[in-house]
């Protein structure tokens, strides 16, 4: 059986060098090709877009910093987002500390929406409710919270999500249903006009 | 009656009565109560008893704040207990206590029907309504991403001139203790000069013997 080969492995040996010459030009391939995604877990997890940014600044030095000690055991794109989730998880517990952490919002008129239906109104109606909901998964604790958004909004599948979050597949699995019962529990209770379909309120019973 | 500070005589009647103090809420029984009607000892303890259990039976009150802070503190809590016991039998049996959704729980629900002590079923894996987040992050300006890769790039440069200097300490550190390991072996090599010493062997005195020496020419005939 072959081994899949890392399709970043070339650039990551360039950048193992920082005095090379192939260093730089290895280093904005890298930072094209993640700097989005990054944001984009960063976001989810921190919650503001300058907590985002941080969080990719501080992520892609640390790769770098760290590329060493990286012996290739999984995917640099698994090892790069796993730094990236403990840096945002870092990031939020900082900010929690600061003050309560606000919901995650994308007003200001900068943010695309990610569903975009044909009828204005109907694209609007799903923006809302994609807005609640992400309201409410910014209630649950981090750890669920970065589980749902690698989830949902990565579309990570089972075995990226272990691979990720450096996880067995059976804790992948309980968190994420502790995720969806407490969600729904958040749902029920803070956004009660969401429609979430027909099991009782009594069937979901604690949160965690 | 006894002093109620001083050991008790009756240990065997005094153990009875704590136990049944301990496990009941209650009034006890005649024999305890005769028993502790005459033993202080035993009856400070019901007394204490008694004061304690109303106010442990009452619910504290949450701390203040809000409804959404508490709910989010219960769910923290409740994660961070799960967690810490995951892999254990009390995260086992936490994830077993768990309430299923009805759906799930329905005995004509295949994960129901199957008995199976197997953890998640399906319907648990999957939310419809976690998949209604859409939730696009704002975009980012590209002088905002010149900024982060600037930032980074001075980062990682930073750490290299650290990492450089660093080792070039560590470079210098060693030469220094290589070249003192060097002295000191040669110093301890450095073959020191003999000595000769020249000894008429005729004078030598009766009895006297010849001086160790690690090395010796006997010669004959007179001294030249």
């Amino acid at each position: 059986m072959e081994l899949l080969r890392d399709p970043d492995a070339d650039l990551v040996a360039a950048c193992r060098l920082p005095d090379s010459d192939g260093f730089e030009r290895a280093f904005e391939a890298l930072f094209l090709k993640y700097r989005e995604r990054t944001y984009a877990i960063a976001f989810r997890i921190t919650g503001t877009a300058v907590d985002a940014l941080d969080v990719v600044q501080d992520s892609f030095a640390l790769v770098f910093r760290k590329l060493a000690a990286f012996r290739g055991g999984s995917l640099f794109s698994t090892w790069l987002f796993r730094i990236v989730v403990n840096c945002s998880i870092d990031q939020r517990r900082r900010a929690g500390q600061r003050s309560e952490a606000p919901l995650l919002s994308t007003d200001g008129g900068i943010g695309e929406p990610v569903d975009r239906g044909p009828d204005p109104r109907e694209r609007a109606a799903t923006r809302e409710l994609g807005d609640q909901v992400q309201q409410a998964i910014s209630f649950l604790s981090p750890k669920l919270r970065v589980i749902l958004a690698l989830r949902y909004l990565e579309d990570m599948s089972y075995e990226e999500l272990a691979a990720t979050l450096s996880l067995s597949l059976g804790t992948v699995k309980s968190r994420l249903a502790r995720a969806h019962l407490a969600l729904e529990h958040v749902v029920r209770t803070r956004f009660p006009q969401l429609d979430i379909g027909d099991s009782s309120p009594d069937s979901l019973g604690g949160v965690g | 009656m006894n002093n109620p500070n001083e050991e008790p005589t009756s240990r065997f009647a005094c153990r009875a009565v704590l136990r049944e103090a301990l496990t009941t809420t209650g009034p006890l029984e005649a024999t305890l109560r005769a028993h502790v009607e005459t033993c202080a000892f035993c009856a400070a303890r019901v007394r204490a008893r008694d004061r304690l259990v109303p106010l442990l039976r009452r619910r504290p009150e949450l701390p203040a704040g809000s409804a959404d802070a508490t709910t989010r503190s219960t769910i923290g809590v409740c994660e961070r207990i799960v967690e810490r016991a995951e892999n254990g039998p009390l995260g086992r049996m936490l994830a077993g206590a768990l309430p299923l959704p009805s759906a799930v729980a329905s005995s004509d629900h295949p994960d129901a029907a199957s008995g199976e002590p197997a953890g998640w079923p399906e319907a648990l894996l999957e939310s419809r309504i976690a998949r209604q987040a859409a939730v696009a992050p704002p975009a980012v300006a590209s002088t905002a991403w010149t900024r982060v890769r600037e930032s980074i790039l001075d980062e990682v440069a930073g750490g290299q001139r650290r990492a450089t200097r660093h080792h070039w300490w560590i470079g210098l550190l060693g030469t220094a203790v290589a070249a003192g390991i060097v002295l000191v072996v040669v110093q301890q090599q450095r073959p020191t000069p003999p000595s000769i010493t020249f000894q008429d062997i005729a004078d030598l005195p009766v009895g006297a013997s010849i001086p160790s020496v690690d090395f010796a020419v006997v010669r004959r005939g007179a001294t030249r």
